[in-house]
């Protein structure tokens, strides 16, 4: 193998734990399950047709407004195939069929008008579970396998691990491309300050008023949000990532806190980068050695 | 290289392709996006302006708020559009949205829209309140 085939090799298919995969995978549902609340795409259903100005995939789908009943009945079908994908019953099958049903009402209720990017990740993310082996760890589908007696593998797989490192590359060109519009359409004066003071007095928050006031607290925080935008990709170093994610947690907190722009599901969803079986692990030593005495470590 | 690897291979590079793309044409079509918020340039002379639609119904003004539309704020901000010129017309449409699903005796006799443009601080600029009546259409107003 030669060697870039070999780095290629190295990065999407180390083997990995299965256990993280499978919390990744209850992490997205328990997201989406909160994001959606049974009903969020219900105002497809309620608003008026004249509202309705399709984007291309739904024009593409040859979809029309559906109905108020319709988009129930799709919510009622959309949280019974998460709560399954989410307890591991019939897993597989159940995030095939969801998949479709929420990248359909995603293009529904974008089809008025407003563009919601921060939900795109999430169907990302939910596309590489639906095709990555999430369900043979945390799930009711393993428990039955093991009652029946059946091979229930190892606890490390080759393809554990790409749904994970190709998310945070969906997510690097999310914010990166976000980064690189502010410099293609404004250049570096973007980061003067007054864009964000513009947006600030519009978004009319009392803390991002105060903000507001003082144009260089502007100027650094517009500073800031460029450098994390544009250097996100720099987190595909592994030992770069936690603070690229600190980072991104600490911007979504502040378009929250002074913008009332809240993009929760994002920051949200950076808890699948948690490498929770090491996590538990280390816990775990950290508590015997409490128990036994000794320092954690110790040989 | 397995099958199984190499066809997750592939799927891999046409998901980065796919971002690579977004990013280099700037595509802005679902479920595509280069994420263009916020990027335009505000100058320190332009003054951000807020807009609060009011509708006149049983004797007195009440607020229409994004909610009785089924539209999120950002959603009804971009239905009244950044041109102030077209204002009026473009909240007199929303009046005639809310009053075509309406019953006769719950309708909108008349809309009008508060304009706030807030002065940048620091700078020799005011305030600025601004109030317009916006065009109803009769025909939905008096539909059975």
């Amino acid at each position: 193998m030669k060697a870039p085939l070999r780095a290629w090799d190295r990065f999407w298919f180390t083997p990995a734990p299965l256990a993280d995969l499978a919390v990744a995978r209850v992490i997205l549902v328990c997201v989406i399950l909160a994001l959606n609340r049974m009903s969020r795409f219900l105002i497809v259903g309620r608003a008026t047709a004249d509202l309705w100005d399709p984007v291309g995939a739904i024009e593409l789908l040859g979809l029309t407004k559906p109905d108020l009943a319709t988009m129930q009945l799709l919510a009622w079908v959309t949280t019974a195939l998460l709560v399954l994908a989410g307890l591991g019953l019939l897993t597989r099958v159940a995030l095939v069929c969801v998949f479709p049903l929420l990248f359909v009402q995603e293009a529904l209720v974008m089809s008025f008008g407003k563009a919601s990017h921060a939900t795109i990740p999430v169907l990302y993310l939910l596309l590489f579970l639906t095709i990555a082996p999430c369900d043979r760890r945390l799930s009711v589908d393993r428990a039955l396998r093991q009652a029946l007696g059946r091979d229930v593998g190892a606890n490390e797989s080759a393809f554990a691990r790409w749904p994970i490192e190709l998310f945070y590359v969906v997510l690097s060109g999310f914010y990166f491309s976000a980064g690189l519009s502010k410099l293609r359409t404004s250049g570096p004066a973007w980061a003067d300050g007054n864009t964000l003071q513009f947006h600030l007095l519009q978004k009319g928050v009392p803390l991002g008023l105060e903000v507001a006031e003082h144009l260089w607290l502007c100027a650094l925080g517009s500073a800031a949000v460029l450098l994390f935008q544009l250097g996100f990709p720099l987190g595909l170093a592994p030992r770069l990532r936690p603070w690229f994610l600190c980072a991104g947690a600490t911007f979504h907190l502040g378009t929250g806190v002074l913008m009332d722009v809240w993009f929760w599901p994002l920051p949200a969803l950076y808890l699948v980068f948690v490498p929770w079986t090491r996590v538990r692990s280390r816990v775990r030593r950290a508590r015997k050695a409490v128990r036994t005495g000794t320092r954690p470590g110790a040989a | 290289m397995t099958p199984a690897k190499a066809l997750v291979s592939a799927f891999i590079v046409l998901i980065c392709s796919l971002k690579v793309s977004e990013i280099a044409f700037q595509i802005e079509s679902f479920p595509l996006t280069y994420t263009g918020v916020f990027q335009d340039y505000e100058p320190p002379e332009k003054i951000p302006w807020t807009y609060r639609v009011e509708g006149f119904r049983g004797r007195r003004w009440r607020e229409i708020h994004p909610w009785i539309l089924n539209l999120s704020p950002g959603a009804m901000r971009a239905k009244l559009g950044a041109d102030r010129d077209e204002l009026a017309e473009r909240c007199g449409r929303l009046g005639d949205t809310l009053n075509a699903r309406r019953p006769r005796k719950l309708r909108m006799q008349r809309m009008r829209v508060h304009a706030h443009g807030h002065a940048r601080p620091g700078r020799a600029q005011a305030d600025q309140l601004v109030t317009l009546e916006c065009p109803l259409d009769q025909a939905t107003l008096e539909k059975p």
